[in-house]
């Protein structure tokens, strides 16, 4: 197989065993511990090839290369599957030219290479006429990579560092955590005039917020922001500094990593004894956990929201007043996949930007038909991908952008944020991307900081 | 002629007709038993069932898909395979068969409509047929089996269509044998191939919703590339 570029994911450490048998032995286990080998042997016969799925894709409409179509990307993994663990590949049915084939062509770098040319956008998924998730089998397949150890530089490190190190993926240390929140207040009254509280390790509130943490670091307006609009609402919220983090990395390539980041969130809950675990602005951390609190056991009577839903409440019961006039660009909404396909989030953020902006437009299309901006499924995370990402997962991104017009981009996710910055550098679009609490904050700033200014809450 | 003719209503359909429904049977269990053990296992054993019913209907009447992508394909393989699944049952001819062979009594379809979607289907399959042969894609990622059921389906709907014609240029038994025989060939193939869909089509949404969830009786560890050491 030849190709123009090369982009790889580079593993973190030299692969031990590349054979297709440690493969093979790999994803056994992986398939014995989990459910795939349900949705594998259906698909297995049901594709007819139509090819939907190319057109859905953003990668194969910017590269047009045969291995981008979603088919073919995940054809690989299923055949593999089909026969060597499909209930009829043993046996009378089993066939050995074609197990012989599969040795013989195996090749365990193209493979981490094509997986990890999918931003698991699920956007192929939702126009098969067969059902066929892509998504869900390249995540098995990058299952079964971090099985045989195989998991990029920059999301096995972060990983590493949140589950058996400090306790978060960027490495803060607590004492950096306490420093952002207390700056966090000042600047909250230096920026927008208002006087809130950013309440550290507070025993039995009601609302426990876990932010992405990177946002400590890059994004403090959409810090400041849900601070603000959780003390305008009046909810008893705190924030913990000892486990600080959303992000879960787990939903990208491995479900032991993603349970145990989950557990460290439940155990954290458990420990401040509040009710309501609120996810911040990110959409991956919105997916695992709105999407595995379930699996967690030891999460029920614990409710589980994201702060869209929390901040959109607020506005339909008048809660808050933002003054629209405040944001009068023309501002263009980015709808993060995993929030808007994977969590079926929609309205929530709409609703928000209605009420705090003035000339806000959609993309086109957009909802749950939305374009990955091209940083989805880790591709955001690993420095290797950043030419890839720019030149190729997020072309189709690009020109959306530049065909809405719009002076700001505003995308309710960590990970969209910065892969529509670099996005926008890379392309030089004359835009700016902004988060959606960083709008709101800015449609409640009151005029000019006074030592007289309201205090919030 | 006669003889092999009677053979191939008689029995030989029966053979086809047990084989098909004894074939998808096997493989609607061999999907539903696992999918069910896999529920049963689950740790979260919630199921979006308005999700997954607006998108099987979604499907069932696909508009806005085709409004969203290539209209002239989806409208397409949609008639034909309204023609593929109402000519081969309610024809009237076919529905003689079904009341002689395994006593079923149905509706037959008015000789005319019959005849539009059997032309619509022959039409739809050519089409199918040439577009995965000239698209350069698809015709990269096309199969062997793609290629011979779509020929199946041209050539047993061919034969029937020209059977009872004035123009047939052959006999009308030998003719009527083609296509019983053909047809009896694409029952038995349903469910070895892929148009096994006609019955994994509905569940395969629901199994990867299944598939998805995290297995009760696992303990979920994360062994970090970092700390790995020799492996067992």
């Amino acid at each position: 197989m030849s190709h123009k570029n090369h982009y790889l994911p580079r593993p973190m450490k030299p692969v031990e065993d590349e054979s297709f048998d440690a493969f093979l032995q790999a994803m056994e286990k992986v398939l014995q511990e989990g459910n795939y080998g349900v949705p594998l042997s259906i698909f297995a016969d049901l594709c007819t090839g139509c090819l939907r799925c190319a057109d859905q894709c953003q990668v194969f409409q910017a590269s047009g290369e045969a291995r981008d179509v979603p088919h073919s990307r995940t054809e690989e993994v299923i055949r593999i599957y089909r026969e060597f663990f499909h209930p009829r590949a043993n046996g009378w049915f089993s066939r050995r030219k074609q197990q012989q084939d599969i040795r013989e062509q195996f090749n365990l770098r193209d493979l981490n290479e094509n997986l990890y040319r999918c931003t698991l956008c699920r956007r192929c998924t939702e126009e098969c006429p067969m059902g066929i998730d892509h998504r869900l089998v390249a995540r098995f397949g990058r299952q079964v990579l971090s099985e045989m150890g195989i998991v990029p530089q920059n999301m096995g490190g972060s990983t590493h560092e949140q589950i058996f190190g400090i306790g978060n993926t960027s490495a803060f240390p607590r004492p950096a955590i306490i420093d952002a929140l207390e700056f966090l207040e000042e600047d909250t009254y230096d920026t927008y005039g208002l006087k809130c509280t950013f309440p550290q390790d507070k025993e039995g509130a009601e609302y426990l917020i876990f932010h992405p943490v990177s946002d400590y670091m890059m994004e403090a307006e959409t810090l400041m922001g849900i601070g603000i609009v959780m003390d305008l609402i009046g909810h008893d919220w705190s924030v913990s500094t000892y486990y600080a983090d959303a992000i879960n990395y787990g939903l990208f390539f491995d479900d032991g990593a993603l349970m145990m980041v989950l557990d460290k969130m439940v155990q954290e809950t458990k420990r401040l004894k509040a009710k309501k675990v609120v996810i911040g602005e990110c959409g991956h951390a919105t997916r695992s956990a709105l999407g595995y609190w379930k699996s967690h056991f030891e999460s029920e009577g614990i409710e589980i929201m994201s702060i869209l839903q929390v901040t959109a409440e607020a506005l339909r019961q008048g809660k808050l007043s933002p003054k629209r006039e405040k944001n009068p660009q023309k501002i263009v909404l980015h709808d993060p996949c995993n929030i808007v396909r994977g969590c079926g989030i929609i309205t929530p953020q709409r609703e928000i930007l209605e009420a705090c902006s003035m000339d806000y437009v959609e993309m086109k299309p957009n909802g749950v038909k939305n374009y990955c901006g091209g940083g989805g499924g880790s591709i955001v995370i690993c420095e290797d991908l950043e030419p890839f990402r720019n030149q190729v997962a997020g072309k189709v991104k690009a020109d959306q952008i530049k065909v809405s017009g719009a002076e700001m981009v505003c995308a309710p996710c960590a990970n969209c944020k910065k892969m529509l910055r670099e996005l926008v550098d890379h392309h030089k679009l004359p835009v700016t991307v902004i988060g959606l609490h960083d709008l709101l904050a800015k449609s409640l700033m009151v005029e000019a900081p006074q030592d007289t200014a309201p205090t919030a809450a | 002629m006669e003889q092999m003719l009677n053979f191939a209503q008689g029995p030989l359909f029966r053979l086809a007709f047990a084989v098909l429904v004894v074939g998808l049977l096997r493989r609607a269990i061999l999907m539903a038993w696992p999918a069910y053990v896999a529920w049963r296992r689950a740790r979260d054993q919630s199921i979006r069932w308005s999700n997954y019913f607006k998108d099987l209907e979604s499907w069932l009447f696909p508009l806005t898909h085709a409004m969203t992508s290539r209209l002239v394909f989806t409208a397409v393989s949609y008639f034909f395979h309204v023609g593929l699944i109402l000519v081969p049952i309610f024809l009237a001819d076919h529905v003689s068969l079904w009341t002689v062979s395994i006593s079923l009594t149905l509706p037959a379809l008015p000789k005319s409509v019959a005849d539009i979607l059997t032309i619509l289907t022959m039409a739809g399959v050519t089409f199918l047929l040439v577009s995965r042969f000239v698209h350069p894609m698809m015709r990269k990622l096309s199969k062997w089996e793609d290629y011979t059921v779509l020929i199946l389906i041209l050539f047993a709907f061919i034969s029937g269509y020209v059977a009872g014609r004035s123009w047939n240029p052959i006999s009308y038994n030998a003719m009527l044998l083609l296509h019983v025989v053909s047809a009896e060939i694409l029952m038995m193939a349903v469910p070895f191939t892929k148009l096994s869909h006609c019955i994994l089509f509905p569940f395969a949404r629901l199994c990867s919703e299944i598939g998805s969830k995290l297995a009760s009786d696992i303990n979920y560890t994360y062994v970090s590339p970092i700390t790995r050491g020799k492996r067992p």
